[in-house]
């Protein structure tokens, strides 16, 4: 697997709603992200003000 | 016609520099949060935004955005190639709602079937095919909701792509079977068969 196929694969699995372990350990059960998928959920909802799912199954644009 | 003796001499890498590059060094930011943070800071600049989104419009994918963003990040010493791994996900995330708050139609691009450039594309790069003001708008209504970014000081990242699983993780400890071991190493079977016939 090459570098640009990882980043690949870590955005697909990200709007997949599933977070890689090495994050989770970089984390710590204890410190959840402030920038986490609920993050970004609200900042999308303050510039449109819709509704967004926040548990990661967003519908993905994609061509 | 390179002149074969200009190469270096067995051993001369021991009197270089180990320092020289940013990535020799220790990576800047090791917080998650920390680059999250740094991140928007930097695509949410008018300048970077207005290239970014220039891009996107013209077609390229936000998987490839990303992935240059954080290449770019490796290269100036900011994180580990394992660490821009685990924030391309919200970097991502990121150019999409900057897209989307320009109005501009994307392609996230993490569909196996990933486009390749046109003429059409390259035409649209050259022109800066894109309207200023939305560029503005989108780098403004996502910065105002960031807090101001303070470096931490340098330290080392633990963990990464190429540490051992753990049981938590669901992955099994220990060495990967030799089929795979080969495949990452690119090698294939068939080449030494080709060999000996």
């Amino acid at each position: 697997m090459t570098f640009e196929e990882a980043v690949k694969q870590s955005i697909k699995k990200y709007y997949e709603g599933i977070d890689p372990a090495a994050t989770m350990e970089l984390l710590g059960e204890e410190n959840p992200s402030e920038y986490g998928r609920d993050y970004f959920d609200s900042v999308e909802e303050e510039i449109f003000g819709e509704e967004v799912a926040s548990d990661g199954e967003e519908e993905v644009k994609d061509a | 016609m390179r002149n074969m003796l200009d190469g270096p001499i067995p051993g001369e890498n021991y009197t270089s520099d180990t320092k020289n590059y940013p990535w020799h060094r220790p990576p800047e930011l090791t917080k998650y949060d920390d680059a999250i943070k740094y991140s928007i800071e930097k695509l949410t600049d008018p300048k970077a935004a207005e290239g970014l989104l220039t891009f996107i419009e013209a077609g390229m994918p936000i998987a490839t955005a990303a992935d240059i963003f954080v290449t770019n990040g490796i290269g100036k010493g900011k994180w580990t190639p394992d660490f821009a791994i685990l924030i391309a996900g919200p970097v991502a995330r990121m150019m999409e709602l900057m897209a989307k708050a320009a109005e501009i139609e994307y392609d996230l691009g993490i569909d196996d079937d990933v486009p390749v450039p046109t003429v059409e594309f390259f035409k649209a790069v050259a022109e800066g095919n894109i309207d200023k003001e939305q560029v503005e708008d989108a780098s403004e209504a996502i910065e105002g909701s960031v807090d101001d970014f303070s470096e931490e000081p340098m330290g080392v990242a633990t963990g990464g792509l190429m540490a051992p699983q753990n049981e938590a993780t669901g992955l099994t400890e220990g060495v990967a079977p030799m089929d795979e071991q080969d495949a990452m190493l690119g090698y294939d079977p068939t080449d030494e068969e080709e060999v000996l016939v």
